[in-house]
């Protein structure tokens, strides 16, 4: 036996060939490599030591190389060493070490060890594989899905049929953006423990399942037996961003004994307005109390970038403008009405406006017509509907939808007036001077940033007197609440202009200049709801007040208003529980402040 | 030296094409403004189909009468079709006629934008629109019923809103805000009846807006009253007008076929009734079928429509008029009519029928849709003829066209005074 001071080793002193015992200060131990080879610049020694916890590293000519150490049962070297099954005597070692260098692996301990040549071979066997498996899992784990690296060690994992079953699943709703990498997907799996699972795309982007929103899936739970996972939250809802040309996309796990891809499945087309894609995630089912917190963490990023591209489009779209009847040349107030789902309200508006001196020279009528199914009926009816009702107006389309926030930053660029009246198509002035009204309140108190009037129902009962913050504890969100709705005017307190924290959009001025300098309504709501309290909060946010004033009284249909607890019209509660959750991550502290 | 009237009148259809009574109304009262001192020229502008839809344009019927072909496009909002033409060949005609006064006596078939074309192209024109229905207050045909038939009495809107639960309130509201603005270009309002006026003034219209002026009766009416001293039994009985399911000729006949044979021997019912072809199968069956046993006894004379110039002839033949309306009416032409030709009325007592015929003095007011109360009551009277000679004398002596033409254009010029 060949003795190194405190350390002895029988001869030949080759762990490669058969097993090799040492001497460390008088106790006997076995240590054997199985497997040393290397591929792409990595190398994998697999092997076992009779002690679990002896020290095992690798070394070159220029030092110790920094290599990761796994240390797994191995019942094989258990049984025959007579040990429990739990001591790890198993161990792989990866490393990159420098290139041509000869190689020893050193076992012992801090003070006392022994090297060996190793004599590694550029050969990746099946066998060494499976040996390697578990370290090259953990080599896997350690580093970031779709990385570089994290594909190379998959690589070297051996792949798994389905008779070594790890990974089991369904991808039930998978987008993915054929313009931009943004998509989401949807479905449940169930895996063995300690495994990694990710998804991926044909063109090898990989997206790891925790990023995602995950939940226990009942109904998984209750048809799959055969793999473990009581409490598994086996659902998955995960942000996406495939390669824009990828076609189809799988799940795929991997443990310490290999990797596993299940089938492939076709990828749809990410829609590329926003609104559809609300439509597509809508498809997409997770617990309805737990809403929010999928939404921030895979809708909005999903929705943010689809609306990013969206606008992008917009910025270089043309606008068409249509003069109807002749209009103001130097108006005061611009009064800017989007148009959406009909027309007919023109009219009815036009029909109010012709009674107000104002609208012949002081304030132009901008539509905003934000609906392309309604252009050619608008280009026909347009004429006629002013010739019988109004005043002359103008009406503006990209021929797009924008949304409430981008069809009133449309109007308001091509407004001529100092004043921006923002008006919803179904609210109707009740008597003249109102326009006027509202600008001169604007011009005399310097502090506002914007004013909204009183609005009531066709009944007379209260539709708007302001708006504030509440909380909705089962969302755990802040909404906007009308105090006294559907009461009579007289429960409104507010008797002259009133600062307010909040007031609606659906008839609300300001002063150009502050519009400019908040950068206008925010186009990153999808549309419907908190355009307006947003808009409030960048009025607030450079130092501006927000007014009420119930000497204004506009009459407002709404045909609808949004109940976050009703069961239907999904969709409509969707785009609102976004827009909400966008809200209140934008404003979370301003909100808070307000409500209390 | 006061200008002399020019005055055009507008009607939603013409008697040469469509016989109605708010037709022949507005023809007869253009006739009298016609004829009249003070005005220079009258015209009628009578919306017509002349097979060849709503082309919009203006063609010349006769000397002073004209046709325009117009339509609705919308029903409920009372929305002209073409609305191109509201502002063009209408206008140009109004240009091209320039009267002083425009009297308009409908909106149906014409649609409400008319009345504000007409300020547009002379704010000087005095406007009068007389109001034949309730249309503007109640969006089930202006029959002041739900859908289902229950009765809206009131002209408030609110109580429509009740009254249509399938429709929604915004809808009515818009509705209601069309009918209110274009209305806002009417000067003054006609009413031929009280009961109407008020429940327009409570829909919204303000009093001092709306005067109750009745239809006037053209001609001298040849008054039957020859035949007042002639005693014999008073046992006929005349139905004047359109069948429908609202002018409650299906009571009367119900009510004469719950009477025993004997019974009904003593009396005689002419119905001289219009367009039952075109009501729905359960009417037209209805009606048929209670009609068949009565005409085989003879207690039942089917006389059909009429032409106007028949009308003395069939009323002649009758000595009492029936007016079993289920619905509130206006002012059904045919009490002018027979009160012209000395026959008292029998009467729903409902809506605008009350103040028509006072009860015990120019008729009787019998429970409306009540067949019993009908048929005790008809046969009742049948055999009284001192009852029938009582009230023959009593009867009001309806007012002339010229009269009410009279009437219209005093009130025409002390709503313009009043601008």
């Amino acid at each position: 036996m060949k003795d190194e001071g405190r350390v002895r080793l029988a001869e030949p002193a080759d762990a490669q060939a058969a097993p090799l015992r040492y001497e460390i200060d008088g106790s006997v131990g076995l240590v054997k490599i199985d497997h040393a080879i290397s591929t792409q610049g990595v190398t994998f020694v697999a092997g076992w030591t009779s002690d679990g916890s002896l020290l095992v590293e690798l070394a070159s000519a220029s030092g110790v190389t920094g290599a990761d150490l796994v240390r797994t049962v191995r019942d094989d070297v258990a049984s025959g060493l007579r040990q429990p099954a739990t001591n790890r005597h198993g161990f792989v070692l990866i490393a990159t070490p420098p290139p041509d260098e000869p190689l020893n692996i050193c076992f012992g301990q801090q003070e006392a060890r022994f090297c060996l040549p190793l004599t590694v071979i550029e050969n990746f066997q099946l066998d060494a594989r499976i040996s390697c498996a578990p370290g090259t899992f953990a080599a896997l784990s350690a580093r970031r899905v779709g990385s570089r690296d994290w594909r190379l060690f998959l690589s070297l994992l051996p792949e798994r049929e389905t008779s070594g079953l790890i990974v089991e699943g369904i991808i039930d709703v998978a987008y993915s953006s054929p313009v931009e990498a943004n998509g989401f997907a949807q479905g449940w799996v169930t895996h063995k423990p300690d495994t990694l699972v990710w998804i991926e795309d044909d063109q090898g982007r990989a997206h790891d399942l925790e990023e995602g929103y995950r939940w226990v899936r009942r109904d998984v739970r209750s048809q799959i037996h055969h793999l473990p996972g009581p409490g598994q939250e086996t659902g998955f809802h995960l942000r996406t961003r495939f390669h824009p040309e990828a076609r189809s996309i799988r799940l795929a796990a991997a443990n310490k004994d290999g990797s596993q891809r299940l089938a492939a499945r076709p990828v749809s087309h990410l829609p590329f307005e926003a609104k559809e894609v609300v439509a597509a995630l809508a498809e997409a089912t997770t617990p309805r109390h737990d809403l929010p917190a999928r939404i921030r963490r895979v809708d909005l990023p999903v929705l943010a970038a689809a609306r990013a591209s969206e606008r992008e489009v917009w910025a270089s779209a043309e606008i068409r403008e249509r003069m109807v009847g002749s209009v103001p040349s130097n108006p005061t107030v611009s009064l800017i009405v989007p148009l959406y789902g009909r027309v007919d309200f023109i009219e009815h508006q036009l029909l109010e406006f012709d009674r107000d001196p104002a609208f012949i020279q002081d304030v132009e009528i901008i539509y905003v017509l934000d609906d392309p199914d309604l252009e050619n009926p608008l280009h026909f009816d347009a004429h006629r509907m002013q010739a019988v009702s109004g005043p002359g107006f103008r009406w503006v389309t990209t021929g797009e939808n924008r949304g409430f926030s981008g069809a009133n930053n449309l109007g308001a660029s091509v407004a001529r007036g100092r004043v921006l009246c923002f008006m919803n198509s179904d609210v109707f002035p009740l008597a003249p001077g109102w326009a006027i009204h509202l600008a001169e309140v604007l011009d005399r108190h310097g502090d506002l940033g914007m004013l909204a009037p009183r609005l009531i129902f066709p009944n007379g009962s209260i539709q708007h007197v302001g708006m504030v913050a509440r909380w909705r504890p089962e969302w755990q969100l802040f909404t906007n609440h009308h105090p006294s709705m559907g009461m009579p005017t007289s429960a409104d307190p507010s008797h002259g202009l009133t600062r307010v924290p909040l007031v609606t959009g659906a008839c609300v001025a300001l002063p150009r200049e502050v519009f400019e300098r908040i950068g206008g309504w925010d186009e990153g709501y999808i549309s419907g709801d908190f355009e307006d309290s947003d808009l409030c909060f960048r009025v607030r946010d450079i130092g501006r007040t927000v007014g009420y004033d119930p000497r204004v009284e506009l009459l407002h249909l709404e045909r609808q208003s949004v109940e976050l607890t009703s069961d239907d019209a999904l969709l409509k509660e969707r785009m609102t529980l976004l827009n909400a959750c966008r809200y209140n991550q934008h404003w979370h502290e301003q909100v808070r402040e307000i409500a209390e | 030296m006061t200008a002399k009237h020019r005055i055009l009148t507008l009607a939603h259809g013409h008697p040469d094409h469509t016989m109605g009574g708010a037709e022949v109304a507005a023809r007869d009262l253009f006739l009298a403004y016609r004829d009249r001192e003070d005005v220079e020229d009258a015209w009628l502008l009578a919306r017509a189909n002349l097979g060849a839809g709503p082309r919009g344009r203006i063609s010349n019927l006769r000397e002073n009468e004209f046709l325009w072909e117009q339509s609705l496009s919308d029903l409920f909002f009372m929305r002209a079709q073409n609305r191109h033409e509201v502002t063009g060949y209408f206008t140009e005609f109004l240009q091209f006629l320039r009267p002083t006064i425009v009297h308009s006596h409908h909106y149906f078939q014409l649609g409400l934008e008319h009345l504000r074309a007409i300020k547009r192209a002379d704010p000087s024109i005095v406007t009068l629109l007389t109001l034949h229905e309730y249309l503007a207050i109640c969006p089930n045909m202006g029959l002041m019923k739900s859908p289902h038939g229950k009765p809206c009495r009131s002209g408030r809107y609110f109580d429509h809103i009740a009254c249509n639960p399938e429709t929604s309130p915004e809808a009515l509201w818009l509705r209601k805000h069309r009918f209110e603005r274009y209305f806002d270009f009417v000067d003054l309002f006609v009413a031929p009846s009280s009961f109407l006026m008020e429940r327009y003034v409570e829909w919204g219209i303000v009093r001092q807006r709306i005067v109750v002026i009745e239809n006037g009766q053209p001609g001298t009416p040849v008054r039957g009253r020859e035949e007042l001293d002639e005693k014999r039994i008073r046992n006929r009985f005349g139905f004047f007008g359109q069948i429908n399911e609202h002018k409650g000729l299906d009571v009367v006949l119900r009510g004469l076929a719950s009477l025993s044979e004997t019974q009904r021997q003593s009396i005689v019912l002419e119905v001289n009734g219009a367009n039952l072809e075109r009501q729905s199968r359960a009417l037209q069956r209805t009606v048929q079928e209670l009609a068949a046993p009565l005409m085989r006894e003879g207690v039942l004379r089917w006389r059909g429509p009429y032409e106007r110039a028949e009308l003395d002839d069939r009323m002649a033949s009758v000595d009492w008029v029936i007016v079993p309306s289920t619905w509130y009416e206006n002012s059904p032409l045919v009490i002018q009519e027979a009160y012209a030709r000395g026959r008292p009325v029998i009467a729903s007592d409902i809506g605008a029928l009350r103040e028509k015929v006072r009860h015990g003095v120019w008729g009787h007011l019998l429970p409306p849709g009540d067949a019993q109360a009908w048929a005790r009551h008809i046969v009742k009277v049948a055999g009284d003829s001192a009852l029938w000679d009582k009230l023959a004398v009593q009867l009001p002596t309806p007012p002339g066209i010229s009269e009410a033409a009279e009437a219209c254009l005093s009130a025409a010029v002390s709503a313009g005074a009043a601008r």
